[in-house]
């Protein structure tokens, strides 16, 4: 089920409704509830995967209450190692199994000679990038003694399955969201105000800018030979915003839709595009993934404590294993690789040339410039796509830029969404509580704010006859 | 914060948090919905109407039922049908009132509560359904954009009950919005079609002014006038046909919306008969396969089928009965719906075994017609009218009687028409296609009167029950009298 559908618009007051009258009493029936509705809204896409989620809840459930028994060091290993295997089977058949059949006759054809393999007919299962490294932070944590396992088995069930953030994150960790299914649930107008809120901001994120900015990407990269000049350059800048428009509105409306029920998920995004340093900006950029990273890749491979060079190795392993987490195909894996060389090379220029303390709007340019170019490979089909994006990429063509989906006015309004979306943001990250600030409002602010929001997803989303429903990129991952 | 706001927040924070939530919630719902339909209502967002033909349908039937005209014969389908059957023709020849429910793109479904809709407020003695929506379409899969035309169609429609029972089996949940508001289905005229939205705005001010008397319209739309060329024709030779009629196939879906149309007709004692109307022969392969996948539906039911794509019922058409098209969709033009209309009204006449009432005496109905098209192929100018007139009656012209020579000033301000009825009876010693009329006629031109000579040409398209047609247009002018006529043969070689 997707967010931005009329179906989700049924079914989540349906959900609340229904919740907060007769599931905020006793802890299992509500999580018993909360597992059906959660299986709904994912078997709304497709019931047989569910299945999957099953496995992996039930898998992580019994070998977290076995790792946490046993003492014997050589066995914990090889639960965990189950659990590993498990969960990382599963994402590998799904995820990689004709990227690997593919890059296997690609090596081979590379010699002159071309196997008879033929690639798997797989679908992709929504989310299972995110729930199989939710799970697994689970046994992981548990290996590490990090937390105890939960003997409820729908206290866990429900944690894996939470329908909010169960195909696009953010990723959990059980120590943080798992405690919130053994809660009594209160129900507080604030809490369900302020959910609503951020409900609704993500849907304008979403309807209004990021799918307005997918119309002219999709146009530039569907006709990727003829986009030379502005067009090239603008689709570029468009994408990184797009990009992480359309993740943090699903964050928003994750968030928003956990706490309107009582839960609170962390955060996932904190103003990226103002970060002056790489280092910087990965602190504010998918937050939940990039620290899932850190404590079950980085650290675990030593971290930065073993000098400089495996420093930098090791950052280069976590950027090359965030790459193919994002996507089966080279062009990701090349993403990942520029993006830990932009962590190592471009972060020691910033502070040679002290820019973050000078100018701190400059270095900013330089990360997002960057970050930019480096999406050329995240949003292009194909090795060669991306290379004819790289050539396009020039200041002429100027009078193309209405040819790419968009007109002059709807280009002019684009243009504006972003200024006020960055501007936003400049005041966000100054005033940090910018509700707080609003709920105080009085009522004749605050409603008409209600209403240009909701009136704006109505009159000015990029929805439509002439486009089909639009999925929220990180979906694919 | 005044005190009126500090009040209502006061009482709305003392209730319940859930009760306060719905209460703002519906509040919200209400001024933004309450908005919706207001734009709606007003038409800010309204496509551009005047050349919509669908919409302009509706709201023809609904005006006719308004006045008390009752339609003897209803017709349903889509492009293929408007384009193919001629409502005014149909009607004269056969002395009663159809009129064609034909929306472009849609399906069998969309016919299915056309005629649940129609029939709620006219019972017809004959339905007529063209069999070109019965396909292989599913509502529930077609994506937005593939929508536009089942979107147009439903927003044309008017009962409201009729409508929302409807939608759950036209449209899928996340289409519903769609298909009700306008305001939501075209809010992108904002940014993409600001000329319409402007046109719009100006038309909800002059709302008032305007009073436009709407002619006679049953549902026809004229888009085709030329016939296939040799392109296209040397195209069928070099390429073969576009369609091949053993990839026709049906969905479950449009086999029960027949059984539906069937069951409905059976309940409402309505005759009901399928009609398939023919695509240039060369522009299908395989027909027979096509033919036989349909009859697997059709001939399930007792209802007659007229297949104007099988021979023998498909001679008679030719390249200037079918839209100058390499496209798999094909549809007939003018004179190719003439012909089609010609076929249906013979078929009703012969196989159909519907009793429909005789307008053809009744004077109000006359009335309704007259002057529109095909009327003077049928029926005699009235006493008095300056424009058309009986140039002379009851002649022979050998063996032959002239029933009528007529000149008309109907419907076309650059040309007028001359139109000779021959009796059917007395000809039918010679074959007159291939026969021009020539007429000597004398006419003033700028106070002089002058001699000339007029070719008519054999009329296939309107050929009646006991007549056959001559006519031609000619420019406007004054006939005095007509001198003499003759028939003269025309070479072979250019009458193919």
């Amino acid at each position: 089920m997707l967010f931005n559908s009329v179906t989700f618009g049924i079914f989540f007051p349906l959900v609340f409704l229904i919740y907060w009258l007769f599931f905020n009493k006793k802890n299992t029936p509500r999580n018993i509830y909360l597992i059906a509705i959660s299986y709904i809204f994912y078997g709304w896409w497709d019931w047989r995967f569910l299945s999957l989620i099953v496995i992996s809840s039930l898998v992580d459930y019994l070998i977290g209450q076995k790792l946490f028994r046993e003492e014997n060091q050589k066995k914990r290993k090889q639960l965990l190692f189950l659990s590993v295997l498990v969960n990382i089977g599963i994402l590998v058949f799904f995820k990689y199994s004709n990227f690997f059949i593919d890059s296997f006759i690609d090596s081979f054809t590379f010699f002159g000679h071309t196997p008879n393999i033929s690639t798997l007919k797989i679908i992709l299962p929504v989310g299972i990038s995110f729930y199989t490294f939710q799970t697994l932070s689970y046994t992981i944590d548990i290996y590490n003694r990090k937390m105890k396992p939960t003997k409820d088995v729908f206290a866990f069930f429900a944690f894996v399955s939470f329908f909010p953030q169960l195909v696009a994150g953010p990723i959990e960790r059980a120590k943080h969201l798992l405690p919130q299914f053994h809660e009594e649930k209160k129900l507080k107008y604030e809490m369900i105000r302020s959910g609503l809120l951020l409900m609704a901001w993500g849907f304008f994120k979403k309807i209004v800018i990021a799918d307005r900015l997918a119309i002219f990407v999709d146009a530039a990269y569907m006709n990727i030979e003829t986009n030379s000049g502005w067009p090239a350059v603008l689709a570029t800048i468009f994408f990184a915003f797009q990009l992480y428009i359309d993740f943090s509105a699903y964050s928003d409306i994750a968030i928003g839709a956990a706490r309107t029920l009582g839960f609170d998920l962390c955060e996932n995004f904190r103003r990226p595009y103002l970060a002056s340093s790489f280092s910087n900006f990965w602190k504010r950029w998918h937050i939940s993934l990039s620290s899932w990273f850190q404590d079950y890749v980085y650290i675990p491979l030593g971290g930065s404590k073993n000098g400089k060079w495996k420093t930098k190795r090791n950052i280069m392993i976590v950027f090359l294993v965030s790459g193919l987490w994002h996507g089966a195909s080279w062009n990701f894996v090349i993403w990942g690789a520029l993006n830990g060389l932009f962590l190592i090379l471009i972060d020691k220029l910033i502070k040679k040339l002290n820019l973050k303390t000078k100018i701190t709007v400059f270095s900013s340019f330089i990360v997002f410039a960057f970050w930019a170019i480096s999406l050329i490979f995240f949003r292009a089909e194909t090795f060669n796509d991306a290379m004819t994006m790289f050539a396009n990429l020039s200041f002429s063509n100027t009078e193309a830029i209405y040819d790419f989906g968009i007109g002059e006015s709807e280009f002019k309004f684009t243009i504006f969404l972003l200024s006020f979306l960055i501007i936003f943001e400049i005041i966000q990250e100054r005033s940090k509580n910018l509700y707080g600030w609003f709920i105080k409002r009085p009522l004749a602010i605050r409603w008409p704010t209600y209403l240009v929001i909701v009136l704006s997803i109505l009159f000015l989303g990029a929805y439509g006859v002439g486009l089909n429903d639009s999925n929220f990129i990180y979906f694919q991952f | 914060m005044s005190k009126k706001n500090k009040k209502i927040e006061h009482s709305v924070s003392t209730l319940n948090p859930l009760l306060k939530i719905f209460i703002k919630i519906s509040i919200l719902t209400i001024l933004v919905g309450g908005l919706v339909i207001y734009i709606d209502y007003n038409g800010y967002f309204n496509p551009n109407k005047s050349k919509d033909h669908t919409f302009k349908k509706w709201t023809s039937f609904y005006k006719l039922t308004d006045e008390k005209t009752e339609i003897d014969i209803m017709l349903f389908g889509n492009s293929h049908l408007y384009t193919g059957i001629n409502p005014k023709n149909l009607s004269l020849s056969i002395g009663a009132n159809s009129f064609v429910f034909a929306a472009p793109g849609t399906s069998i479904s969309d016919s299915y509560f056309g005629l649940k809709e129609a029939i709620k407020k006219n019972k017809p003695k004959l339905v007529i359904i063209e069999t070109y929506g019965i396909n292989d379409f599913n509502n529930y899969e077609f994506k937005k954009g593939s929508l536009s035309d089942q979107f147009i169609s439903f927003a044309a429609r008017k009962d409201l009950y009729t409508k929302l029972v409807s939608t759950p089996y036209l449209f899928n949940i996340d289409n519903y919005f769609y298909a009700w508001s306008t305001t939501i289905r075209n809010h992108d005229y904002l940014f993409n079609n600001q000329k319409q939205l402007k046109k719009n705005i100006e038309l909800i001010k002059n709302e008032g002014r305007r009073n436009k008397k709407e002619k006679l319209y049953l549902g026809r739309f004229v888009r085709f006038s030329t016939g296939l060329k040799n392109n296209i024709l040397h195209m069928y030779d070099s390429l073969g046909a576009p369609v091949n009629g053993a990839d026709y196939s049906y969905s479950k879906q449009a086999e029960s919306y027949v059984n539906k149309i069937v069951e409905l007709c059976k309940n409402k004692k309505i005759e009901l008969m399928f009609l398939t109307l023919p695509m240039y022969d060369k522009h299908t392969e395989n027909y027979a396969i096509w033919n036989d996948k349909l009859s697997e539906i059709l001939d399930k039911h007792p209802h007659k089928w007229l297949n104007l794509q099988n021979k023998p019922a498909y001679n008679g058409f030719n390249k200037v009965s079918f839209e100058d098209t390499y496209n798999t969709n094909q549809h007939m033009t003018y004179k190719g719906s003439l012909l089609a209309t010609n076929k249906l009204v013979n078929y009703i006449k012969d196989s159909i075994n519907v009793k429909l009432p005789n307008r053809k005496e009744d004077e109000e109905w006359h009335n309704l017609f007259y002057g529109s098209e095909g009327y003077f192929e049928n029926y005699s100018p009235k006493k008095g009218d300056k424009n058309n007139k009986i140039l002379f009656a009851n002649k022979k012209l050998g063996s032959i009687t002239i029933n009528e020579c007529l000149f008309l000033k109907i419907n076309n301000k650059k040309n007028n028409q001359v139109l000779v009825k021959l009796d059917k009876e007395s000809a039918k010693k010679i074959d007159l296609e291939g026969y021009k009329l020539q007429l000597m006629v004398r006419f003033k031109l700028k106070e002089e009167v002058i001699m000339a000579r007029i070719n008519l040409v054999y009329d296939q398209f309107h050929q009646t029950e006991n007549e056959i047609i001559f006519s031609s247009y000619v420019k406007p002018l004054s006939i005095l009298e007509v001198a003499s006529i003759k028939l003269v043969p025309i070479p072979a070689e250019k009458n193919k």
